[in-house]
């Protein structure tokens, strides 16, 4: 993970202090230097992310605990490492690429099986970068923010 | 590997192994034998020694126990090799590797001014460097030494500490039947396409994780026809060991395999819940012993049970224990000395402090 540089820290601190929790998100979100290549793909999205994101692409709204296919993948987050709300230890998740380990990683992969009918409602900009055609979701750029 | 090669790595291992307790340093290099093999199981939460291995004439035990003791009776006799403690009765299915020598009882062991903090004491237990200056695993730093990737295996979804080295990580494997890409065609191929194609920053650590997995598909997708020659019990610890059990049949080449057994945090109703645990425990070794005996493989094998800690020798308001410090180490094997490792437990020392009842790593040495 990049870190940041220490005038920028510095600048956002400053914000924090004066304008609060509110403010410095907005100052973060808003800022030209979040949006900078080199901070791109730097993360690993956590299993919840991960789904969330793609379920987000295809365009659904909500979840129906009722539909089989849609409870499945919901089913594999433990699969991934990540129950919601029931983290292995009070210190939470190891995340980074501890969720990228052979199994939860094979999972991740699998669990693409989904979503490759669905190529004509899938929007991929919303979840990568690099996107070019329901393919790229075996991209590495897929398993990051 | 040539003989100078073993030793310079050996004296490698020892280096990086500086102030590390002795036992684990020495079983690392013990596993860089080929045909022998360690298997290690984790109790994770720190499982109460004192109604494990029982002090059952001792008095002051259930003093300290009214609610919680296991009553005489049911108490399994060890005889005077075990200086007269006994066994939980859920661990009867042991009591035969007991009676053939094959089992080694550990009590006590821990490390020096002991931290009571579950994730401390597992660190400790993982880096084995009570000083916690090392940030690698006791195993992942024998792995960084090998070159095979599958040097060491975790069987579960999270490779642990123990097992990460600074450019090493053991592969971490659920379940054989389920490791296999189950995706269309043209999804796959892109998989491995990409595998191929070199990126930079996190991206490339990305890409190692899809080739690391791509290669464990084709390692492990090849033990998929081994079946196991012995009964399992029916739980996610029985099935982690009948899948160890198949990697050794089937061949996998790993000198370590590595699993968990969580659950053993009883701060309240702990006798029917250690009572189920201790069950899928024994249960387990005992089928992993019939399969490896099955195979005659049983003689290249060496099973080690380890809890980050024991509990307090007082029971308290919830008919559970606390935290303690020194803990219950099981050994299991054809080729080890078993028998009683130390000595009766000194309960007039409420927290079951390790240092002070002597048998600590380096006690364990002569079993290997």
């Amino acid at each position: 993970m990049p870190r940041a540089p220490e005038a920028l820290v510095q600048q956002g601190a400053q914000v924090f202090r004066a304008e609060g929790t509110r403010g410095f998100l907005r100052w973060l979100f808003t800022s030209e230097v979040f949006y900078s290549p080199e901070y791109r793909n730097a993360l690993v999205k956590s299993p919840l992310e991960y789904l969330v994101g793609l379920w987000y692409a295809a365009g659904m709204e909500k979840v129906s605990f009722e539909e089989r296919s849609d409870r499945a993948l919901y089913q594999s987050l433990a699969a991934m490492g990540q129950i919601p709300f029931d983290p292995p230890s009070v210190a939470g998740w190891d995340g980074g690429m501890a969720w990228l380990a052979e199994s939860p990683f094979l999972t991740r992969i699998n669990l693409l099986a989904g979503f490759a009918g669905r190529e004509g409602r899938l929007d991929l900009e919303v979840f990568m970068d690099n996107a070019g055609g329901v393919l790229s979701l075996v991209k590495p750029e897929a398993q990051l923010l | 590997m040539n003989r100078r090669e073993f030793i310079h790595k050996s004296l490698l291992t020892l280096a990086l192994g500086q102030g590390a307790p002795s036992l684990l340093s020495k079983t690392a290099l013990a596993a860089q034998s080929r045909d022998k093999i360690l298997v290690v199981i984790n109790l994770f939460g720190g499982n109460d020694q004192l109604n494990t291995l029982v002090p059952y004439r001792n008095e002051l035990y259930y003093r300290l126990r009214p609610n919680i003791a296991i009553p005489r009776q049911e108490v399994l006799d060890l005889g005077a090799n075990g200086a007269h403690l006994g066994l939980h009765p859920a661990l009867r299915p042991l009591m035969q590797v007991w009676n053939n020598g094959e089992l080694a009882l550990v009590p006590q062991v821990g490390y020096p001014n002991p931290n009571r903090s579950h994730f401390i004491s597992t660190s400790i237990w993982h880096t084995a460097d009570p000083s916690r200056r090392q940030e690698t695993g006791w195993l992942g730093r024998w792995g960084d030494l090998q070159d095979d990737p599958f040097c060491e295996t975790f069987l579960g979804g999270a490779t642990p500490q123990a097992q990460i080295g600074k450019r090493h990580t053991a592969p971490a494997i659920s379940s054989i039947d389920t490791f296999s890409i189950r995706l269309p065609r043209p999804f796959e191929e892109a998989f491995n396409q990409e595998a191929l194609r070199p990126r930079s920053g996190t991206a490339e650590e990305v890409r190692q994780a899809m080739r690391s997995l791509r290669s464990a598909l084709d390692r492990v997708g090849q033990l998929r026809q081994v079946r196991n020659q012995a009964q399992y019990p029916e739980n996610a610890f029985g099935r982690n060991l009948a899948d160890i059990a198949r990697m050794i049949a089937g061949g996998l080449g790993s000198s370590v395999y590595y699993t968990t057994l969580g659950g053993w945090d009883t701060h309240a109703g702990q006798p029917p819940r250690q009572a189920e645990l201790l069950g899928y425990l024994a249960q387990g070794m005992v089928a992993f012993r019939a399969d490896l005996k099955a195979i005659g493989r049983d003689r290249d094998v060496m099973v080690m049970v380890f809890s980050e800690f024991g509990r307090q020798v007082a029971e308290n308001a919830s008919f559970g224990t606390d935290h303690g410090e020194g803990g219950l180490m099981l050994v299991m094997g054809s080729s080890i000395r078993g028998g009683l490792y130390g000595s009766e437990p000194d309960l007039e020392d409420l927290e079951l402090n390790a240092s002070s009842t002597r048998p600590t790593f380096a006690t364990s040495m002569p079993l290997l």
